[in-house]
């Protein structure tokens, strides 16, 4: 891998230059799947729908203007994807398919008995995302778990940082509502 | 839950993030302190935190297909 920023990567983009897109796309894989998986209820959806978002970043990376990082960027254009597979899924089942694959999780993890909680909470806060609205996931997984800065979600979710910071409350009470049911017992004695 | 704690909750977030002034701050640690169920609750609040913060660090756990998927997309562009 290139020590080339992803700024400079998706210059190179822009100008046609392909094997740059992909290594600036692969810098960020893990976390568009993460984020992918969970916005859209399963892996094979995510997938698609990363590919179709990957698609329109290569096809608007020429648009990229530096207001946002390269990675603020892409994540809205593959938000703007998984929301467009949701509008298309609306009234059919909803499958929800954890993402992790337990024997890969378990092969970075300490020991046995660390391996084991690491699965069960994995397993258990997917199916407490899972359960919250789509608006609430959004803020909670670009904030709390991808990392962004109040403005880049702001940004992405399309608000204003007072909103989003309001939606962001409700999100994490709704999810510590969602983990404890799951759980049968009080978030603090679950680490 | 009495007014007080009430008032507690919305602040729980900005405090979490860091955004309180150092007044307000100062006003939320004042009430944990002497409160049992505000501080059970806000304890609660910093685990669910932890856990989100450290799910991103978690191993790679893309499946197989997804990387071919990833692949063979890019593939196309070349």
């Amino acid at each position: 891998m290139s020590t080339d920023t992803d700024a400079h990567l998706l210059e190179l983009a822009a100008a046609g230059n392909a094997p740059a897109f992909s290594e600036f796309v692969e810098r960020h894989a893990t976390s568009l799947h993460r984020f992918g998986t969970r916005m859209c209820g399963d892996r094979h959806a995510a997938a698609d729908a990363v590919q179709e978002g990957l698609l329109a970043a290569w096809r608007e990376a020429r648009s990229f203007r530096g207001d946002a990082s390269p990675r603020t960027w892409l994540f809205s254009v593959v938000l703007n994807a998984c929301r467009h597979l949701r509008r298309k899924r609306v009234g059919e089942p909803t499958c929800y398919a954890p993402m992790a694959s337990a024997e890969k999780v378990a092969a970075g993890a300490a020991g046995p008995e660390a391996q084991a909680r690491s699965r069960e909470l994995t397993a258990v806060l997917e199916g407490a995302l899972a359960t919250l609205e789509p608006e609430a996931r959004e803020v909670v997984m670009l904030r709390d778990i991808e990392g962004f800065s109040g403005d880049e979600v702001a940004r992405l979710l399309g608000v204003s940082l007072e909103a989003m910071k309001s939606r962001l409350h409700r999100a994490r009470l709704a999810l510590k509502q969602a983990l404890e049911a799951r759980l049968g017992h009080p978030m603090e004695e679950a680490l | 839950m009495s007014p007080r704690c009430e008032a507690m909750l919305p602040k729980l977030s900005a405090y979490a993030d860091g955004e309180l002034s150092a007044e307000e701050r100062a006003e939320v640690l004042d009430h944990l302190e002497g409160c049992d169920d505000c501080r059970r609750f806000g304890a609660g609040f910093d685990a669910l935190l932890t856990l989100l913060h450290d799910d991103a660090a978690r191993p790679d756990a893309r499946p197989d297909d997804f990387g071919e998927k990833l692949r063979a997309t890019l593939a196309k562009l070349r």
